[in-house]
């Protein structure tokens, strides 16, 4: 499998660098008169890709006094859609987002928007924030007792600096926000839901956007045990693992998921050849157990899992479970499920910005309302093509809040299937002393591939140990300037 | 200063087009220059006024620091925000602190621990790179002999650590030839330590935590000619912390600060090793130069390797895993 991978992703990236060369020089030839021509002969041609666009066009604007043609399309959109830029070109799209370089504040103005942090209630609140200068130690009316202070927050500190302009990109574009779960009043049965989405920039940039809600985290329970299954979840998880409905109890009021992914691997007729009625009541008895909303995670096999997906779908309407996964060579069934019954998908395509995006349009064509999807670029582990998701991630979340509204969808990570088959997941420290204690380096290799996937744009992470979860958490809530509210319910 | 065009670069070349430089004409040179794939002194007949004003243009936007020789690692260098933009180039620094109150014996333990680790992934051999010392509680003297019996265990980055310039200056005098980072500097003590550094051929770390007073300290170093800078922000908050670097590198690169234009120094010492992991991690993804761990420990620096190894690695390079036995992305393709 390992090997398709490869094949598959050194196939995408000769593409890339193909349509790069092809791209760069169309457009110079497009967009440079025959004198310029003449001027640039004698640089090599290897020079000739370095030339960015900015240059040829400046060139051109120089030599005319006109203004260059803007963009160059693409050739050979696949299937129609509008196709992604590749790579380095990744600064066209951004270019709606003003580069707005904020004007500088002098310590004397005050600061606009900064607030003193709250205090804890049981501590007498801070007098307001007097004229700035004398605002910077407010402390002394604190017990000495409470934790380390935040004299100013970081929004204040910066609204001060003097010596340079704090580079700000502000974006027009939000995430979609989506909501996972329904309430009674709402016709689910949820007692809570779970919104993802809505941000307007990266991952914590909280200096250039607002992030309403932090990235949510899942634990995943199984209708089927993989004999493969990592001896340290088999430890962690004990005879739970054979109980999905105790099991997800556990993870929900013991661990604190936001959410629980069922995985439904037994209905795969050469994994057990569950029914969808199996997998239904499996699904009622977890709704009974738990009130966060439910991931429904299939398969590849598709009409077994077509046939899965509907069963539940139908079986639980109203209740806006998060149906895992569609892609672009069987979407039809789930998604008209999907939507028949009121629950959202997780679109998935292949390590691909242009995919994904054709993927999302193809959904929404079938009048799927937008807050209905999740996409999922598929997850590569650490040291197992994690780098490849990264930046996929990156990509499509900068393209999405440059302005390209088939990409602004919350994003999910199947961190835990990924990382615990690792050869790092199994291993015995005996067998590769060098990586140390097992237990402890299989729990790092779940949290170093979900953390950087958070920071590259994850918004929903499944993770299959509790510790990682626990870790996650408490570091996600330190990236938020006040903790991650979700956090506190 | 923002990096000139190849059109700005041209006007300030003689326009002969003599071919001396071994390019066609002037403006192919300018392209070349402005591609950062030709020198200025390839052309002999540039004026002094030209030389000047390409001369601080021609600077990267991020400063190039070596640490450590004759083995050693180079930090910063990087010209992109966005790993598929173009390769991050210069690997993040990682390394452990020890200090002046462990004995000799557990000093020793340590260090061997983290001088003996490799670690082979993918044909590359990994290996951490830097040992900081700290001085703590005891004397300079003793201070001085850590420093000299760590140097003598570990061949690669050594960092000093000390509030006084005394002890800095002699760790400076004593690992003459390593190329040790010496840390750090304030505002009281950066004119001086920065001509210790530079006598020295060290490096030196300015910390504050505001960024007027860090760019004060750089613009103090660079106005004695000393560039082999490290950037230590402290910050109250991980948030703050994490966007500080975003603020420090897209700074230095799409605004052309200069002051923001060198690599990063982060100690880590959250209490809790996990978290110092997962600390570590955001490090090696969002732009860290060099990041001091308060132990070794297998199964973190296994993790933090493989990441640094991951983040680093060409983009555009097709995918290269340690063979997996149990399916890899198993979803990820149907035959
Ligand atoms: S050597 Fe100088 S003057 Fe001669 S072509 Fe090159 S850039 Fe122009």
């Amino acid at each position: 499998m390992s090997a398709l991978f490869q094949q598959m992703v050194s196939s995408v990236s000769r593409q890339i660098a193909d349509s790069i060369k092809d791209k760069l020089a169309g457009e110079l030839r497009e967009m440079l008169k025959a004198d310029i021509q003449e001027k640039l002969r004698p640089i090599s041609s290897e020079l000739r890709q370095d030339i960015t666009r900015e240059v040829a066009a400046s060139l051109l604007g120089a030599i005319n006094g006109v203004a260059p043609a803007q963009t160059v399309q693409t050739k050979a959109p696949i299937v129609s859609v509008p196709s992604v830029p590749s790579a380095p070109e990744m600064k066209a799209p951004l270019a709606p987002v003003a580069h707005r370089a904020v004007e500088v504040v002098t310590p004397s103005s005050p600061a606009p928007k900064a607030e003193v942090p709250k205090p804890p209630a049981n501590v007498p609140a801070l007098a307001p924030a007097p004229a700035k200068e004398v605002a910077s130690k407010p402390v002394a009316s604190v017990p000495a007792s409470t934790k380390k202070q935040i004299v100013r927050s970081a929004e204040q500190k910066l609204a001060a600096v003097r010596s340079f302009a704090i580079p700000k990109e502000e974006s027009s574009e939000r995430i979609q926000e989506v909501k996972l779960g329904a309430t009674r009043e709402e016709g689910g049965t949820r007692g809570r839901t779970l919104a993802l989405g809505g941000q307007n920039c990266l991952a914590f940039h909280h200096f250039e956007g607002t992030i309403p809600h932090p990235p949510a985290f899942a634990l995943e329970v199984f209708d089927t045990v993989s004999a493969k299954l990592s001896p340290v979840l088999r430890e962690t998880w004990g005879d739970l693992l054979g109980n999905p409905v105790e099991m997800a109890k556990a993870c929900v009021e013991q661990h604190g998921a936001d959410a629980i992914s069922i995985r439904l691997e037994g209905t795969h007729p050469e994994k057990g050849g569950k029914s969808p009625e199996d997998a239904l009541a499996l699904v009622r008895g977890v709704l009974n157990a738990v009130d966060v909303p439910l991931i429904i995670t299939g398969h590849s096999h598709y009409d077994a899992t077509n046939e899965v997906m509907k069963a539940i779908a139908a079986g639980c309407k109203g209740e806006r479970l998060l149906l895992n996964w569609v892609e672009g060579d069987n979407y039809r069934t789930i998604a008209g499920a999907a939507l028949a019954y009121g629950h959202c998908l997780v679109a998935q395509s292949p390590i691909d910005v242009n995919l994904a995006k054709q993927l999302n349009i193809l959904l929404t064509n079938m009048d799927l309302p937008r807050d209905r999807i999740v996409m999922d670029p598929m997850t590569g582990a650490l040291g197992y093509g994690l780098e490849y998701t990264y930046s996929v991630m990156e990509r499509i979340r900068l393209t999405g809040l440059g302005g390209d509204a088939a990409l602004t969808f919350p994003m999910i990570a199947h961190v835990g299937q990924e990382a615990w088959k690792a050869k790092e997941g199994h291993a015995p420290e005996s067998a590769f002393p060098q990586w140390g204690d097992r237990a402890k380096r299989s729990v790092l290799w779940e949290i170093q591939t979900a953390m950087p996937l958070v920071l590259s744009g994850a918004d929903l992470v499944v993770l299959y140990h509790p510790e990682s979860l626990a870790a996650l958490r408490r570091n996600v809530a330190k990236l938020f300037p006040r903790g991650a509210e979700r956090m506190e319910k | 200063m923002a990096p000139l065009s190849g059109l700005q670069i041209q006007k300030l070349l003689p326009k002969t087009n003599c071919k001396e430089c071994g390019s066609n004409t002037c403006l192919a040179f300018a392209m070349k220059l402005a591609a950062k794939k030709a020198e200025l002194s390839a052309c002999p007949y540039v004026s002094e006024e030209a030389k000047a004003e390409l001369g601080a243009a021609a600077e990267p936007p991020i400063r190039t620091v070596k640490l450590g020789a004759p083995n050693g690692i180079t930090v910063g260098g990087e010209t992109v925000m966005f790993r598929h933009e173009k390769t991050f180039v210069n690997a993040m620094g990682l390394g452990i602190s020890v200090d002046d109150t462990l004995t000799d014996d557990e000093i020793e333990r340590r260090v061997k621990a983290i001088a003996e680790y490799r670690l082979e992934r993918v044909g590359e051999e990994l290996r951490p790179n830097v040992v900081s010392v700290a001085r703590k509680n005891g004397s300079s003297a003793r201070f001085l002999a850590v420093i000299q019996r760590v140097a003598e265990l570990w061949d690669q980055v050594v960092v000093v650590r000390s509030a006084e310039v005394s002890d800095l200056r002699a760790a400076a005098e004593a690992l003459r030839g390593r190329r040790p980072l010496l840390a750090s500097a304030t505002p009281d003590t950066v004119k001086e330590l920065g001509e210790i550094a530079k006598a020295n051929e060290a490096a030196l770390a300015v910390a504050s935590d505001e960024f007027d007073e860090l760019a004060e300290m750089v613009e103090t170093l660079r106005s004695i000619d000393f560039k082999d800078i490290l950037l230590e922000l402290s910050a109250d908050t991980l948030c703050e912390h994490v966007q500080n670097n975003t603020i420090i590198r897209r700074g230095a690169l799409k605004s052309g600060i200069k002051d923001l234009g060198y690599p990063m120094l982060r100690y880590i010492d959250t209490g809790n090793a996990l978290d110092d992991a997962v600390e570590a991690g955001i490090e090696i993804v969002k732009y860290g130069g060099v990041a001091i761990l308060p132990t070794f420990d297998p199964s973190t620096f296994v993790s933090l390797l493989a990441l640094r190894q991951n983040i680093y690695t060409d983009p555009q390079k097709p995918i290269q895993v340690e063979p997996c036995l149990r399916g890899c992305l198993s979803r990820s393709v149907k035959a």
